[in-house]
């Protein structure tokens, strides 16, 4: 790896020769995860209406907001290639480590081939050293090989080339027809990621995976607030199914209480017959305050489901044994990669139901 | 970096203040690339507790760059309810400082241990916990609450640990344990030196402990490590003076994405995996009721 003053520096140890390098900002076909659809690839993927929403909340979600929204959760570059070897050189907005994630899932830049089967396999993972945000790095892959590279959770990328051997092809890898409508999730900082060891192992990109379908990660930290107007940006999206991660991060249970059902009925009104799995509190240490967090989020399930609605309820609690509580999260919820896996496993068992 | 204590990576008292400050200070933070280890378990603290008479700890949170960190305990217990508090230094720094305020009227006890069961780690950066978020979720740290064990590190950072272990061994008056879990083999450590002191390590570890797990996890591009190890100690295993722990299959198709971050090192759940398979080796050799 090399460490870089100007993503524009010549690399002293990884040879350029014979090497072409792609703009991924100028092929939006080769990412996936995005809200916007232009000639240029746009990370964030909240609307104007959605960050002013924020802004007026105060100071605090405002700058949550402005600083996450491009946050390239649940963004991966997929392409298929006849070349060798990929040089990778990336801007990084932060240089620096968050508390309880490693930079692998904060900064990590995970590498999966895709076999024939559609089976994903974990190649390479890459991250710049602390302290540093502009860096450089080269693999080696199989010729002909599917590539899907999944980008950081925590951190937002301002430019990034990626070289590949001069002369090679390369070509979109579209995923098959009938998983190309996104699955749609919206929550908290868990589910965009943290803290999983790598940047692939947030449980929607567990999803993407397993399921070889596309998504959308809309979660951001502090900001998950279940406004209206996030719950209308979601009910103009096409997609296959939705995910409601909508809970903790309400400031207070009378909160909780006036926004949850009303974000759900606004995106339900918008996908009338999409199925959509709303998820308890992720809660692992007996804090006494979510217990009622979770009779309001189950209230919002029944009254669907009374409703006659296409609406199923992760119980995020029933999932694990109490004596592993202390393994599943590192603190009151955010996942170990072993708590990850059971969420993304639950989920693919009811959106396959 | 070595970690040769003879105490825990733990400190723990009980209480039934309703809230408590926790001043610390880490020093001696090791500077470079470590993108496997989180910031906390680098420099921070790691606060579980546990409501006073139950077996279950419960993660509170980590912190760092703080230096006082302010924990409300009335989210978890009920007023004047006595919880225990277990508290983790970083894993690649030093706790330089720990220091609990607690209001006046309240109470508070530093929690002397005297476990009935004792466990020495002997091993390499996987016994270190390099590959952890949080020092909580080091193996050894969970052998140590799960199963209320005293357990002892002789841990080392680097390739060739096996060195580092036999001179410990040999130069230092290592814990006498019940049971003692040696880390056998390594991605990197030179095939010369596990051919030259594993089996005399081994050795001086059945000197000071009852009973001996050796354990590995080696992916498949490493598999003839293992065929040097196993030849390696093939007497004592011969004659039963060494369990060992296969922990290979984390690198394989079914767990290798879950379990491990590439073909060197393991992750949070591979250290979760480590547990849960020295748990059930531990039980088999030593009939504990765990």
């Amino acid at each position: 790896m090399e460490n870089l003053v100007s993503i524009k520096d010549p690399l002293k140890t990884i040879n350029e020769n014979n090497i072409q390098y792609l703009n991924i900002f100028n092929h939006p076909s080769l990412v996936y995860g995005n809200t916007v659809k232009s000639d240029k690839v746009d990370f964030c993927k909240y609307n104007q209406e959605i960050q002013d929403e924020m802004k007026a909340c105060g100071e605090y979600l405002d700058n949550a907001m402005q600083y996450h929204k491009a946050s390239t959760c649940g963004n991966r570059i997929r392409f298929k290639s006849t070349s060798r070897r990929l040089v990778f050189k990336v801007e990084l907005k932060r240089a620096y480590n968050y508390k309880n994630m490693v930079s692998w899932n904060s900064s990590g830049i995970e590498i999966f081939l895709i076999d024939t089967d559609g089976k994903y396999h974990n190649y390479s993972i890459i991250a710049p050293k602390e302290g540093y945000s502009i860096f450089a790095e080269q693999i080696n892959i199989p010729p002909n090989s599917s590539v899907c590279i999944f980008l950081p959770n925590y951190n937002s990328i301002l430019d990034m080339y990626i070289g590949f051997e001069r002369g090679s092809r390369i070509k979109q890898l579209p995923y098959p027809k009938k998983n190309r409508k996104p699955i749609l999730f919206y929550g908290n900082s868990t589910t965009q990621g943290a803290s999983a060891t790598k940047s692939g192992n947030s449980f929607p990109n567990i999803v993407s995976r397993k399921l070889n379908h596309d998504i959308i990660n809309l979660s951001m930290i502090t900001c998950c607030r279940g406004t209206q107007k996030t719950a209308e940006m979601i009910g103009d999206i096409d997609c296959e199914a939705i995910v409601i991660d909508y809970s903790r991060y309400a400031p207070n249970l009378e909160y909780l209480k006036n926004t949850h059902e009303a974000f759900y009925k606004k995106i339900r009104e918008k996908h009338p017959d999409k199925k959509i799995i709303i998820m308890t509190t992720a809660c692992f240490n007996n804090w006494k305050t979510y217990d009622a967090y979770d009779d309001v989020i189950i209230q919002t399930y029944e009254n669907a489901v009374a409703n006659g609605e296409n609406t199923l309820l992760l119980n995020q609690k029933a999932l694990f044994n109490r004596k592993d509580y202390d393994l599943i999260a590192i603190d009151i919820g955010h996942y170990t990669d072993y708590g990850m896996f059971k969420i993304a496993e639950k989920i693919c068992e009811l959106l396959n139901s | 970096m070595h970690r040769t204590q003879v105490d825990s990576m733990a400190y723990t008292f009980e209480s039934n203040a309703q809230q408590f400050t926790v001043n610390y200070e880490v020093s001696h933070v090791v500077k470079g690339y470590f993108p496997q280890i989180g910031l906390t378990a680098r420099e921070g603290i790691c606060i579980m507790y546990r409501p006073s008479g139950e077996n279950q700890w419960f993660n509170i949170d980590c912190y760092t760059i703080i230096s006082s960190v302010n924990v409300n305990m009335n989210n978890f217990v009920e007023k004047d309810e006595v919880y225990e508090i277990m508290i983790y230094g970083p894993i690649i720094g030093k706790l330089s400082k720990l220091e609990i305020e607690f209001p006046d009227e309240s109470y508070a006890k530093i929690i002397n241990w005297i476990p009935d069961k004792s466990i020495c780690v002997a091993g390499g950066s996987n016994s270190f916990g390099v590959g952890c978020t949080t020092t909580g979720l080091m193996f050894s740290n969970i052998l140590e609450r799960k199963l209320g064990a005293q357990v002892y590190h002789i841990t080392y950072n680097h390739k060739n640990y096996l060195e580092s272990i036999h001179n410990y061994y040999k130069n230092s008056n290592p814990p006498v344990c019940d049971v003692g879990i040696l880390e056998l083999d390594h991605y990197s450590q030179n095939e010369s030196i596990v051919e030259n002191l594993l089996p005399e390590v081994i050795s001086l570890m059945n000197q000071r402990c009852k009973y001996l797990i050796g354990w590995y996890s080696l992916a498949n591009v490493k598999s003839y490590k293992k065929i040097i190890a196993n030849n390696t100690i093939h007497d004592f295993i011969y004659n039963n003076e060494i369990e060992i722990v296969d922990l290979s299959y984390l690198y394989d198709e079914k767990y290798r994405e879950m379990c491990t971050y590439n073909n060197y090192y393991i992750n949070d759940t591979g250290n979760i995996m480590v547990y849960k398979e020295l748990k059930d080796g531990i039980r088999r050799i030593t009939k504990w009721k765990i």
